[in-house]
Protein backbone atom coordinates (compact mmCIF):
# COMPACT_ATOMS: atom_id res chain seq x y z
CA UNK A 1 0.00 0.00 0.00
CA UNK A 2 1.18 3.49 -0.60
CA UNK A 3 0.92 6.49 1.79
CA UNK A 4 -2.53 7.64 0.60
CA UNK A 5 -4.03 4.16 0.83
CA UNK A 6 -2.67 3.82 4.38
CA UNK A 7 -3.97 7.29 5.41
CA UNK A 8 -7.38 6.64 3.96
CA UNK A 9 -7.80 3.31 5.74
CA UNK A 10 -6.43 4.90 8.93
CA UNK A 11 -8.94 7.73 8.89
CA UNK A 12 -11.85 5.40 8.31
CA UNK A 13 -10.56 2.74 10.79
CA UNK A 14 -10.69 0.10 8.11
CA UNK A 15 -7.28 -1.47 8.70
CA UNK A 16 -6.89 -5.12 9.47
CA UNK A 17 -4.49 -6.03 12.30
CA UNK A 18 -1.92 -7.05 9.75
CA UNK A 19 -2.34 -3.79 7.85
CA UNK A 20 -2.19 -1.88 11.13
CA UNK A 21 1.16 -3.57 11.92
CA UNK A 22 2.44 -2.84 8.44
CA UNK A 23 1.35 0.86 8.76
CA UNK A 24 3.18 1.13 12.11
CA UNK A 25 6.29 -0.16 10.37
CA UNK A 26 5.68 2.34 7.56
CA UNK A 27 5.45 5.21 10.01
CA UNK A 28 8.93 4.48 11.29
CA UNK A 29 10.27 5.32 7.84
CA UNK A 30 7.69 7.80 6.48
CA UNK A 31 7.98 11.20 8.10
CA UNK A 32 5.02 12.68 6.20
CA UNK A 33 2.64 9.95 7.26
CA UNK A 34 3.83 10.38 10.84
CA UNK A 35 3.04 14.13 10.76
CA UNK A 36 -0.34 13.37 9.16
CA UNK A 37 -1.23 10.89 11.88
CA UNK A 38 -0.21 13.34 14.62
CA UNK A 39 -2.28 16.18 13.19
CA UNK A 40 -5.23 13.93 12.63
CA UNK A 41 -5.14 12.74 16.22
CA UNK A 42 -4.91 16.40 17.48
CA UNK A 43 -7.89 17.49 15.43
CA UNK A 44 -9.85 14.45 16.45
CA UNK A 45 -9.15 15.00 20.16
CA UNK A 46 -10.12 18.68 19.86
CA UNK A 47 -13.39 17.80 18.17
CA UNK A 48 -14.06 15.17 20.78
CA UNK A 49 -13.35 17.69 23.54
CA UNK A 50 -15.87 20.16 22.03
CA UNK A 51 -18.53 17.54 21.62
CA UNK A 52 -18.07 16.09 25.03
CA UNK A 53 -17.75 19.46 26.87
CA UNK A 54 -20.67 20.34 29.21
CA UNK A 55 -20.40 23.91 30.56
CA UNK A 56 -20.92 24.53 34.24
CA UNK A 57 -24.33 25.92 35.25
CA UNK A 58 -22.61 29.11 36.34
CA UNK A 59 -21.07 29.66 32.93
CA UNK A 60 -24.30 28.69 31.23
CA UNK A 61 -26.20 31.28 33.27
CA UNK A 62 -23.59 33.92 32.63
CA UNK A 63 -23.69 33.36 28.94
CA UNK A 64 -27.47 33.23 28.79
CA UNK A 65 -27.84 36.41 30.85
CA UNK A 66 -25.45 38.18 28.50
CA UNK A 67 -27.47 36.99 25.54
CA UNK A 68 -30.70 38.06 27.21
CA UNK A 69 -29.21 41.44 28.06
CA UNK A 70 -28.17 41.93 24.48
CA UNK A 71 -31.60 40.92 23.26
CA UNK A 72 -33.38 43.31 25.63
CA UNK A 73 -31.00 46.11 24.65
CA UNK A 74 -31.77 45.40 21.02
CA UNK A 75 -35.50 45.44 21.77
CA UNK A 76 -35.16 48.72 23.66
CA UNK A 77 -33.16 50.19 20.82
CA UNK A 78 -35.76 49.12 18.28
CA UNK A 79 -38.57 50.46 20.45
CA UNK A 80 -36.89 53.81 20.94
CA UNK A 81 -36.08 54.11 17.26
CA UNK A 82 -39.68 53.42 16.28
CA UNK A 83 -41.01 55.78 18.99
CA UNK A 84 -38.70 58.51 17.77
CA UNK A 85 -39.88 57.88 14.23
CA UNK A 86 -43.52 58.07 15.30
CA UNK A 87 -42.86 61.29 17.23
CA UNK A 88 -41.00 62.77 14.30
CA UNK A 89 -43.77 61.89 11.86
CA UNK A 90 -46.41 63.20 14.26
CA UNK A 91 -44.53 66.42 14.79
CA UNK A 92 -44.17 66.83 11.05
CA UNK A 93 -47.92 66.59 10.50
CA UNK A 94 -48.83 68.74 13.50
CA UNK A 95 -46.16 71.39 13.12
CA UNK A 96 -46.16 71.68 9.37
CA UNK A 97 -49.70 73.12 9.02
CA UNK A 98 -49.01 75.41 11.94
CA UNK A 99 -45.79 76.75 10.48
CA UNK A 100 -47.20 76.88 6.97
CA UNK A 101 -50.25 78.77 8.27
CA UNK A 102 -47.95 81.21 10.02
CA UNK A 103 -46.05 81.64 6.79
CA UNK A 104 -49.27 82.20 4.85
CA UNK A 105 -50.42 84.95 7.22
CA UNK A 106 -46.98 86.52 7.18
CA UNK A 107 -47.00 86.49 3.39
CA UNK A 108 -50.50 87.91 3.16
CA UNK A 109 -49.73 90.60 5.73
CA UNK A 110 -46.44 91.55 4.15
CA UNK A 111 -48.18 92.32 0.86
CA UNK A 112 -50.40 94.92 2.53
CA UNK A 113 -47.50 96.35 4.52
CA UNK A 114 -45.51 96.72 1.32
CA UNK A 115 -48.44 98.62 -0.18
CA UNK A 116 -48.67 100.84 2.89
CA UNK A 117 -44.97 101.57 2.82
CA UNK A 118 -44.90 102.35 -0.87
CA UNK A 119 -45.33 106.01 -1.65
CA UNK A 120 -48.72 107.00 -2.93
CA UNK A 121 -48.47 108.47 -6.35
CA UNK A 122 -50.51 111.55 -7.07
CA UNK A 123 -52.32 109.47 -9.61
CA UNK A 124 -52.25 105.73 -9.05
CA UNK A 125 -49.63 104.04 -11.13
CA UNK A 126 -50.94 100.52 -10.69
CA UNK A 127 -51.61 98.95 -14.03
CA UNK A 128 -55.23 99.23 -14.95
CA UNK A 129 -56.75 96.50 -16.96
CA UNK A 130 -60.32 96.10 -18.07
CA UNK A 131 -60.65 92.48 -17.02
CA UNK A 132 -63.83 92.03 -15.02
CA UNK A 133 -62.22 89.77 -12.41
CA UNK A 134 -59.50 92.09 -11.19
CA UNK A 135 -61.72 94.99 -10.10
CA UNK A 136 -59.37 97.64 -11.47
CA UNK A 137 -62.12 98.75 -13.82
CA UNK A 138 -63.82 100.22 -10.78
CA UNK A 139 -61.12 102.87 -10.56
CA UNK A 140 -62.18 103.92 -14.07
CA UNK A 141 -65.80 104.08 -12.95
CA UNK A 142 -64.79 106.50 -10.24
CA UNK A 143 -62.69 108.50 -12.70
CA UNK A 144 -65.43 108.95 -15.26
CA UNK A 145 -68.47 109.07 -13.08
CA UNK A 146 -68.49 112.84 -12.62
CA UNK A 147 -69.05 112.57 -8.91
CA UNK A 148 -66.76 115.33 -7.84
CA UNK B 1 -99.17 149.11 -18.66
CA UNK B 2 -99.62 146.30 -16.16
CA UNK B 3 -101.65 144.46 -18.77
CA UNK B 4 -98.71 144.64 -21.25
CA UNK B 5 -96.24 143.34 -18.65
CA UNK B 6 -98.51 140.40 -17.83
CA UNK B 7 -98.97 139.59 -21.53
CA UNK B 8 -95.20 139.78 -22.16
CA UNK B 9 -94.47 137.54 -19.17
CA UNK B 10 -97.11 135.04 -20.26
CA UNK B 11 -95.70 134.98 -23.80
CA UNK B 12 -92.12 134.54 -22.64
CA UNK B 13 -93.11 131.69 -20.33
CA UNK B 14 -95.00 130.06 -23.15
CA UNK B 15 -92.10 130.53 -25.61
CA UNK B 16 -89.63 129.25 -23.07
CA UNK B 17 -91.93 126.36 -22.21
CA UNK B 18 -92.03 125.41 -25.87
CA UNK B 19 -88.27 125.65 -26.21
CA UNK B 20 -87.70 123.48 -23.19
CA UNK B 21 -90.17 120.90 -24.49
CA UNK B 22 -88.54 120.98 -27.90
CA UNK B 23 -85.07 120.49 -26.48
CA UNK B 24 -86.16 117.61 -24.25
CA UNK B 25 -88.09 115.80 -26.96
CA UNK B 26 -85.32 116.41 -29.52
CA UNK B 27 -82.70 115.04 -27.13
CA UNK B 28 -84.81 111.95 -26.37
CA UNK B 29 -85.21 111.10 -30.04
CA UNK B 30 -81.71 111.92 -31.30
CA UNK B 31 -79.26 109.28 -32.47
CA UNK B 32 -75.87 110.94 -32.47
CA UNK B 33 -72.21 110.14 -32.67
CA UNK B 34 -69.70 112.56 -31.23
CA UNK B 35 -66.40 113.26 -29.59
CA UNK B 36 -66.09 115.36 -26.49
CA UNK B 37 -63.55 116.68 -24.03
CA UNK B 38 -64.52 116.56 -20.38
CA UNK B 39 -62.70 118.79 -17.91
CA UNK B 40 -63.37 118.33 -14.21
CA UNK B 41 -62.03 120.90 -11.79
CA UNK B 42 -62.31 120.30 -8.08
CA UNK B 43 -60.34 120.78 -4.89
CA UNK B 44 -58.58 117.49 -5.73
CA UNK B 45 -57.24 118.98 -8.96
CA UNK B 46 -58.09 119.05 -12.63
CA UNK B 47 -58.91 115.94 -14.63
CA UNK B 48 -59.27 115.89 -18.39
CA UNK B 49 -60.55 113.04 -20.50
CA UNK B 50 -61.43 112.46 -24.11
CA UNK B 51 -64.54 110.48 -24.93
CA UNK B 52 -66.33 109.09 -27.98
CA UNK B 53 -70.08 108.91 -27.68
CA UNK B 54 -72.76 106.97 -29.46
CA UNK B 55 -76.14 107.99 -28.10
CA UNK B 56 -79.71 107.09 -28.86
CA UNK B 57 -81.97 109.19 -26.71
CA UNK B 58 -80.74 108.67 -23.18
CA UNK B 59 -79.09 105.35 -23.97
CA UNK B 60 -75.43 105.69 -24.79
CA UNK B 61 -72.12 103.94 -25.20
CA UNK B 62 -69.22 106.03 -23.93
CA UNK B 63 -65.70 105.13 -24.94
CA UNK B 64 -63.12 106.95 -22.84
CA UNK B 65 -60.05 107.00 -25.05
CA UNK B 66 -57.72 109.10 -22.91
CA UNK B 67 -56.04 109.23 -20.47
CA UNK B 68 -57.02 105.59 -19.74
CA UNK B 69 -59.14 103.48 -22.02
CA UNK B 70 -62.47 102.54 -20.52
CA UNK B 71 -65.81 101.79 -22.09
CA UNK B 72 -69.20 101.93 -20.44
CA UNK B 73 -72.82 102.13 -21.41
CA UNK B 74 -76.16 103.39 -20.15
CA UNK B 75 -79.07 101.28 -21.28
CA UNK B 76 -82.63 101.64 -20.06
CA UNK B 77 -81.77 103.04 -16.66
CA UNK B 78 -78.81 100.75 -15.92
CA UNK B 79 -75.12 101.29 -16.41
CA UNK B 80 -72.74 98.65 -17.74
CA UNK B 81 -69.01 98.25 -18.00
CA UNK B 82 -67.82 96.97 -21.36
CA UNK B 83 -65.33 94.10 -21.39
CA UNK B 84 -64.44 93.35 -25.01
CA UNK B 85 -67.69 91.85 -26.32
CA UNK B 86 -69.56 91.79 -23.05
CA UNK B 87 -71.42 94.39 -21.07
CA UNK B 88 -71.60 93.73 -17.37
CA UNK B 89 -73.67 95.60 -14.78
CA UNK B 90 -71.57 98.17 -12.99
CA UNK B 91 -71.49 98.03 -9.17
CA UNK B 92 -72.62 101.66 -9.04
CA UNK B 93 -74.49 103.97 -11.37
CA UNK B 94 -72.07 105.70 -13.72
CA UNK B 95 -73.15 109.31 -13.88
CA UNK B 96 -72.93 111.34 -17.05
CA UNK B 97 -73.50 115.03 -16.29
CA UNK B 98 -75.23 115.45 -19.62
CA UNK B 99 -77.91 113.04 -18.43
CA UNK B 100 -78.16 114.87 -15.11
CA UNK B 101 -78.56 118.15 -16.91
CA UNK B 102 -81.37 116.83 -19.09
CA UNK B 103 -83.05 115.36 -16.03
CA UNK B 104 -82.81 118.71 -14.29
CA UNK B 105 -84.20 120.47 -17.35
CA UNK B 106 -87.10 118.03 -17.54
CA UNK B 107 -87.94 118.49 -13.89
CA UNK B 108 -88.89 121.76 -12.30
CA UNK B 109 -85.67 123.71 -11.85
CA UNK B 110 -85.58 126.51 -9.32
CA UNK B 111 -84.29 128.96 -11.95
CA UNK B 112 -84.33 128.81 -15.70
CA UNK B 113 -83.24 131.16 -18.48
CA UNK B 114 -82.62 130.93 -22.20
CA UNK B 115 -80.93 133.06 -24.80
CA UNK B 116 -79.99 132.86 -28.43
CA UNK B 117 -76.22 133.11 -28.74
CA UNK B 118 -73.47 132.73 -31.26
CA UNK B 119 -71.45 129.57 -30.73
CA UNK B 120 -68.37 129.24 -32.93
CA UNK B 121 -70.18 131.07 -35.72
CA UNK B 122 -73.37 129.04 -35.34
CA UNK B 123 -76.65 130.20 -33.85
CA UNK B 124 -77.42 128.36 -30.65
CA UNK B 125 -79.65 128.31 -27.60
CA UNK B 126 -78.03 128.93 -24.27
CA UNK B 127 -80.07 127.25 -21.56
CA UNK B 128 -79.30 127.83 -17.92
CA UNK B 129 -80.96 125.76 -15.23
CA UNK B 130 -80.35 125.60 -11.56
CA UNK B 131 -81.29 123.16 -8.85
CA UNK B 132 -80.22 122.73 -5.24
CA UNK B 133 -76.88 121.10 -6.05
CA UNK B 134 -75.69 122.68 -9.30
CA UNK B 135 -76.04 125.29 -12.01
CA UNK B 136 -76.06 123.91 -15.56
CA UNK B 137 -75.42 125.96 -18.67
CA UNK B 138 -76.02 124.10 -21.91
CA UNK B 139 -75.50 125.23 -25.50
CA UNK B 140 -77.80 123.63 -28.09
CA UNK B 141 -77.20 124.26 -31.78
CA UNK B 142 -80.03 125.84 -33.70
CA UNK B 143 -82.13 124.32 -35.25
CA UNK B 144 -80.85 120.76 -34.63
CA UNK B 145 -81.00 120.99 -30.81
CA UNK B 146 -77.70 119.15 -30.60
CA UNK B 147 -76.00 119.72 -27.25
CA UNK B 148 -72.50 120.97 -28.00
CA UNK B 149 -71.35 122.38 -24.68
CA UNK B 150 -72.27 121.97 -21.06
CA UNK B 151 -70.91 123.67 -17.98
CA UNK B 152 -71.82 122.41 -14.53
CA UNK B 153 -71.01 124.58 -11.56
CA UNK B 154 -71.15 123.10 -8.10
CA UNK B 155 -70.00 124.20 -4.67
CA UNK B 156 -66.93 121.98 -4.79
CA UNK B 157 -65.94 122.35 -8.41
CA UNK B 158 -67.00 122.56 -12.02
CA UNK B 159 -67.20 120.35 -15.04
CA UNK B 160 -67.18 121.31 -18.70
CA UNK B 161 -68.15 119.05 -21.57
CA UNK B 162 -67.20 120.36 -24.99
CA UNK B 163 -68.06 118.48 -28.16
CA UNK B 164 -65.38 118.63 -30.85
CA UNK B 165 -67.71 116.99 -33.25
CA UNK B 166 -71.26 115.70 -33.12
CA UNK B 167 -73.50 114.45 -35.90
CA UNK B 168 -76.79 112.66 -36.29
CA UNK B 169 -76.53 109.06 -37.48
CA UNK B 170 -79.23 106.66 -38.71
CA UNK B 171 -81.35 105.16 -35.93
CA UNK B 172 -80.40 101.55 -36.74
CA UNK B 173 -76.71 102.35 -36.23
CA UNK B 174 -77.02 102.31 -32.43
CA UNK B 175 -78.83 98.95 -32.47
CA UNK B 176 -76.21 97.52 -34.83
CA UNK B 177 -73.47 98.42 -32.36
CA UNK B 178 -75.41 97.16 -29.32
CA UNK B 179 -76.12 93.83 -31.08
CA UNK B 180 -72.41 93.08 -31.05
CA UNK B 181 -72.36 92.95 -27.27
CA UNK B 182 -73.57 90.25 -24.95
CA UNK B 183 -75.42 92.18 -22.27
CA UNK B 184 -75.10 90.44 -18.89
CA UNK B 185 -77.79 91.62 -16.55
CA UNK B 186 -76.68 89.73 -13.45
CA UNK B 187 -76.57 92.18 -10.56
CA UNK B 188 -73.10 92.99 -9.20
CA UNK B 189 -71.71 90.47 -6.71
CA UNK B 190 -71.34 91.21 -3.00
CA UNK B 191 -67.58 91.37 -3.52
CA UNK B 192 -67.93 93.94 -6.32
CA UNK B 193 -70.23 96.07 -4.19
CA UNK B 194 -67.87 95.99 -1.19
CA UNK B 195 -64.79 96.70 -3.30
CA UNK B 196 -66.63 99.60 -4.89
CA UNK B 197 -67.48 101.00 -1.44
CA UNK B 198 -63.79 101.14 -0.63
CA UNK B 199 -62.84 102.67 -3.98
CA UNK B 200 -65.61 105.25 -3.68
CA UNK B 201 -64.47 106.42 -0.25
CA UNK B 202 -60.73 106.44 -0.92
CA UNK B 203 -58.56 108.77 -2.93
CA UNK B 204 -55.50 107.85 -5.00
CA UNK B 205 -56.79 104.31 -5.16
CA UNK B 206 -54.72 101.39 -6.34
CA UNK B 207 -55.93 97.83 -6.40
CA UNK B 208 -54.31 94.44 -6.63
CA UNK B 209 -55.12 90.85 -5.75
CA UNK B 210 -53.28 87.84 -4.39
CA UNK B 211 -54.20 84.19 -4.30
CA UNK B 212 -53.72 82.23 -1.08
CA UNK B 213 -55.04 78.74 -0.31
CA UNK B 214 -57.22 78.93 -3.41
CA UNK B 215 -58.75 82.15 -2.14
CA UNK B 216 -58.51 85.37 -4.03
CA UNK B 217 -57.81 88.34 -1.78
CA UNK B 218 -58.44 91.80 -3.16
CA UNK B 219 -56.26 94.55 -1.73
CA UNK B 220 -57.40 98.13 -2.09
CA UNK B 221 -55.05 100.90 -1.09
CA UNK B 222 -56.05 104.50 -0.79
CA UNK B 223 -55.94 107.66 1.25
CA UNK B 224 -58.54 109.33 3.46
CA UNK B 225 -58.41 112.69 5.18
CA UNK B 226 -59.09 111.33 8.66
CA UNK B 227 -56.92 108.21 8.65
CA UNK B 228 -54.31 108.72 5.98
CA UNK B 229 -53.19 105.69 4.02
CA UNK B 230 -55.28 102.56 4.35
CA UNK B 231 -55.04 99.08 2.88
CA UNK B 232 -58.20 97.00 2.84
CA UNK B 233 -58.19 93.23 2.38
CA UNK B 234 -61.40 91.77 1.00
CA UNK B 235 -62.04 88.06 0.62
CA UNK B 236 -64.74 85.43 0.79
CA UNK B 237 -64.87 82.29 2.92
CA UNK B 238 -63.48 81.25 6.27
CA UNK B 239 -60.20 79.59 5.37
CA UNK B 240 -58.31 82.80 6.12
CA UNK B 241 -58.86 84.01 9.66
CA UNK B 242 -59.40 87.75 9.91
CA UNK B 243 -58.33 87.62 13.58
CA UNK B 244 -54.99 86.00 12.69
CA UNK B 245 -54.43 88.56 9.99
CA UNK B 246 -55.29 91.45 12.31
CA UNK B 247 -52.87 90.14 14.94
CA UNK B 248 -50.14 89.89 12.29
CA UNK B 249 -50.53 93.61 11.64
CA UNK B 250 -50.82 94.54 15.30
CA UNK B 251 -47.62 92.62 16.08
CA UNK B 252 -45.87 94.76 13.49
CA UNK B 253 -47.13 98.02 14.99
CA UNK B 254 -49.99 98.79 12.61
CA UNK B 255 -53.56 99.64 13.48
CA UNK B 256 -55.85 96.97 12.20
CA UNK B 257 -59.42 95.77 12.53
CA UNK B 258 -61.76 93.45 10.72
CA UNK B 259 -65.37 93.55 9.57
CA UNK B 260 -67.79 91.38 7.66
CA UNK B 261 -70.45 92.55 5.26
CA UNK B 262 -72.72 90.28 3.23
CA UNK B 263 -70.29 87.36 3.54
CA UNK B 264 -67.29 89.44 2.54
CA UNK B 265 -64.48 89.51 5.08
CA UNK B 266 -62.57 92.74 5.37
CA UNK B 267 -59.37 93.59 7.18
CA UNK B 268 -58.34 97.23 7.43
CA UNK B 269 -54.73 98.25 8.05
CA UNK B 270 -53.30 101.67 8.65
CA UNK B 271 -50.19 103.32 10.01
CA UNK B 272 -52.34 105.57 12.19
CA UNK B 273 -51.77 105.08 15.93
CA UNK B 274 -55.33 105.99 16.94
CA UNK B 275 -57.30 102.89 16.07
CA UNK B 276 -60.54 104.70 16.99
CA UNK B 277 -60.15 106.98 13.98
CA UNK B 278 -59.80 103.91 11.77
CA UNK B 279 -62.85 102.35 13.42
CA UNK B 280 -64.88 105.52 12.83
CA UNK B 281 -63.93 105.59 9.16
CA UNK B 282 -64.78 101.91 8.69
CA UNK B 283 -68.18 102.43 10.31
CA UNK B 284 -68.84 105.41 8.07
CA UNK B 285 -67.87 103.51 4.92
CA UNK B 286 -69.81 100.36 5.73
CA UNK B 287 -72.93 102.23 6.76
CA UNK B 288 -72.60 104.80 4.02
CA UNK B 289 -75.85 105.53 2.22
CA UNK B 290 -74.26 106.09 -1.18
CA UNK B 291 -75.03 102.61 -2.35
Amino acid sequence: MNCNEYREKFIHGEMTPAEKKAFEEHLKHCNECRIFVERYKNVKSFMKARIDYVPSSELKEKVLSKVKKRQSLKKLYMASVSTAAVIAIGAFFVWKPFTSNQKVYQRVASRGIEMLKSTSAASPSVERSNRSNDFTYMIHIKDVSDQF
Amino acid sequence: MWFLIVVFFALSVSVFGDLRENIISAYASQVVEGQRIVVEQSEKGTKVRYEKILRKGYNEIVKVVAPDFFEWAYLDGKTYVVFENEMKRSPAMIVDMERKFMKCLASTPTELSTAVVDYNGNKAYKVEVKNKSATYVGIFLKPSFLLVKLNVQRANGQLTITYNSIKKVPAFYFEKVIEKFKVINTPPSAMEIEVWKMIYHLNNVSITSIRVNDISIVLVKGVTKSVGEIVVYLFEGKSISTDDLVSQFKSKGFSSLSAEEKGINMVFVSKIKDVQKLKKWVKFVLKGSSF
